[in-house]
């Protein structure tokens, strides 16, 4: 079945359809859901709500630019929601905390990187991780960030950078990826 | 959106990798999905049976609610009326004639031997009826009342020569007349409790029963692979490449399973814990069987990934059975052959003369007794000898509703059952998990015994 077939079908209703396209995108949906909440129940919550909203709201796509592309920015939205209804992105963004985030040395398993690092992201302080989220990820830009977190746009940049400094240290700790050389202190060596 | 041309290696690598990553929902949520935009619901048999049971539950309940009333007597409210009827004179006046009637040990035995012959209903003889006086005499006299007495005098002992007498007179008109009656009405009401305390006795003396059942039934298997989801993320190798929904592996895409014939033969012992509830125990035998479409090829290596303790293992194993490609096709059987140990209830919910609705739930120990059984490979791509990693040990539950026939000490029972293997049939190791559940219908054949 093709897009056009699912988008048509869903247009009509058709449950085949609208199953067919569940079925195609909600493993990467859910994964963009899965970042952004809290649990896994939450990240169900989330695709579920956002994929009623795609099934009601498909006549609205105008076949400008890719229907997955459509999909997710729904799927984010529909997450940001989620956290301010339940007010759980408002309640943690006081990030004072976050610098003293602890994380486990281990090396990694045989799980795959990919979900180790989707994992290493959900450790960050929500605050953090939903900037991290948007900017590196979705491509939203901080101005859109300030505008949906309702934060300043001062606010998301300096949060991105903490978030990304925080995350790399986490993957460094967890062995993900190497240390960086540190070239200054040797120059400072050598310079003394 | 903001175009992102200036990200650096980390964040590249960060992208990257996200966007590899996938994850597969539970059911729920396009149950959910479904429910709210299609606005209907499938209901699944399990349901429609619980309901069923409820529904009969509620039935019966309130049949036996409309039935008259209490078996037994009151010793209370004999004592409350011996009391007040003690202070009437004609009762009074033949007391002691009653109490020596009643304390002559040969009435007494024919009482105690007679009781085994006397009807349940006995039982049901108000005794404030017997009790009462001349005044309500026509209104208290019950006919089993006069039955009880026709079936005290009819006992061949002599001694009982004045109720013999009493007999003889219409005792709606001339009750009072006869001297003897109250006393042996009196005497009859001290009896009560005996003829009760028997009559308990006898229904004490319930009947065992043996139950011999067959039942057919349909084997499904219900498969959850959430762990190779979470865990292993199988690639996609076993949906064909020009398939549609190449980008959705899931498991019901990757298996061609069909339903089998499987068998259950076993018998009961049915002990009655109530009127209505037995408690049954007994052992049985379980055939379960489905079929496996796939493809004969070449010997092959196919992966097994089994979870130990959060980490996963792959194992090898040769097998010349291919999901998807293969220069024949093939059909592969998993059956297995258990021993199971019923234990659980029967409740009658509804009862006429010889027919009834019975329901019963068990629950089974089961033991694997022999198994031939092919395991997917966690990529979903083969299929192997699985019987190194079958459960040895199991659990299953069975529901039923069955419709029964009595006819003498036998008993016929027809009615759809419901059989659930609740732990999975492999080892806790393989990721996938499969529940054997059959649909079956149960033919029984029960005989009492006292």
């Amino acid at each position: 079945m093709t897009e056009q077939v699912i988008i048509a079908g869903c247009l009509q209703n058709d449950a085949a359809a609208q199953r067919e396209l569940f079925n195609r995108y909600s493993p990467k949906m859910l994964s963009v859901c899965y970042r952004f909440a809290q649990n896994r129940e939450d990240a169900e919550d989330m695709l579920q709500e956002g994929f009623i909203k795609v099934f009601t709201q498909m006549h609205t796509f105008q076949n400008k630019g890719s229907f997955e592309g459509w999909i997710r920015r729904i799927m984010v939205h529909t997450s940001i929601n989620f956290l301010k209804k339940y007010k759980k992105f408002t309640e943690s963004l006081d990030l004072t905390s976050a610098e003293n985030l602890e994380v486990k040395e281990e090396s990694i398993a045989s799980i795959m990187q990919s979900k180790q690092i989707v994992e290493c992201i959900r450790l960050l302080p929500i605050g953090y991780k939903t900037v991290l989220n948007l900017f590196a990820i979705e491509g939203y830009s901080h101005r859109e960030i300030s505008t949906l977190l309702d934060i300043e746009e001062s606010t998301s940049r300096s949060q991105y950078t903490r978030a990304k400094t925080m995350l790399s240290n986490i993957l460094i700790k967890k062995r993900i990826i190497d240390a960086p050389k540190e070239k200054f202190e040797l120059l400072s060596v050598i310079q003394k | 959106m903001e175009k992102r041309n200036q990200l650096d290696a980390f964040e590249e690598f960060i992208l990257d990798e996200v966007n590899e990553h996938k994850m597969y929902p539970s059911g729920r949520v396009w149950a959910n999905i479904r429910t709210e935009v299609q606005g209907n619901k499938s209901w699944p048999a399990l349901t429609i049976i619980a309901l069923t049971v409820l529904v009969a539950l509620s039935v019966s309940t309130f049949i036996a609610t409309q039935k008259s009333a209490p078996v037994v007597l009151s010793s209370n409210r004999l004592k409350q009326k011996n009391t007040s009827n003690s202070l009437e004179k004609p009762f009074t006046t033949y007391q002691s004639s009653a109490q020596m009637i009643a304390s002559k040990p040969t009435i007494k035995t024919q009482v105690v031997k007679a009781s085994p012959t006397i009807p349940s209903r006995v039982m049901d003889v108000e005794p404030t009826a017997t009790l009462s006086t001349s005044n309500t005499s026509n209104e208290i006299y019950s006919d089993n009342t006069l039955d009880e007495i026709e079936s005290l005098t009819e006992t061949k002992s002599e001694s009982l020569e004045a109720a013999n007498i009493i007999t003889s007179i219409d005792p709606r008109n001339k009750i009072n007349t006869t001297s003897l009656l109250p006393a042996l009405i009196h005497a009859q009401v001290n009896h009560n409790f005996e003829l009760a305390a028997s009559a308990t006795q006898v229904q004490k003396k319930k009947k065992y029963s043996v139950q011999f059942y067959a039942t057919p039934s349909a084997s499904f298997r219900v498969l959850n692979d959430q762990k190779v989801k979470e865990l292993i993320q199988p690639s996609l190798i076993a949906i064909p490449i020009n398939s549609p929904v190449v980008q959705t592996t899931s498991f019901n895409q990757a298996v061609r399973h069909r339903p089998d014939i499987g068998l259950e033969l076993g018998f009961t012992f049915n002990y009655p814990v109530t009127k209505r509830l037995q408690f049954k125990t007994g052992l049985q035998l379980n055939i379960r069987q489905y079929q496996i479409d796939t493809y004969e090829t070449g010997a092959n290596a196919a992966t097994l990934a089994l979870v130990n303790g959060g980490r996963v293992q792959n194992i090898s194993v040769m097998t010349s059975y291919n999901n998807n490609v293969g220069f024949r096709a093939a059909q592969l059987n998993n059956k297995v052959y258990q021993l199971a140990l019923p234990i659980g209830l029967d409740y009658q919910l509804i009862r006429f003369k010889k027919f009834g609705i019975h329901t019963q739930a068990t629950i089974q120990p089961t033991y694997n007794v022999n198994k031939n059984v092919y395991l997917l490979s966690t990529d979903y791509a083969n299929y192997a000898a699985g019987n190194d990693y079958v459960r040895k040990w199991n659990m299953n539950t069975s529901v039923g509703i069955q419709f029964s026939y009595q006819k003498g000490n036998t008993i016929w029972q027809l009615g759809p059952q419901i059989r659930y293997q609740a732990l999975p049939t492999y080892n806790n190791p393989y990721p996938i998990k499969e529940n054997l559940i059959d649909y079956g219908f149960r033919i029984g054949w029960s005989k009492q015994f006292k």
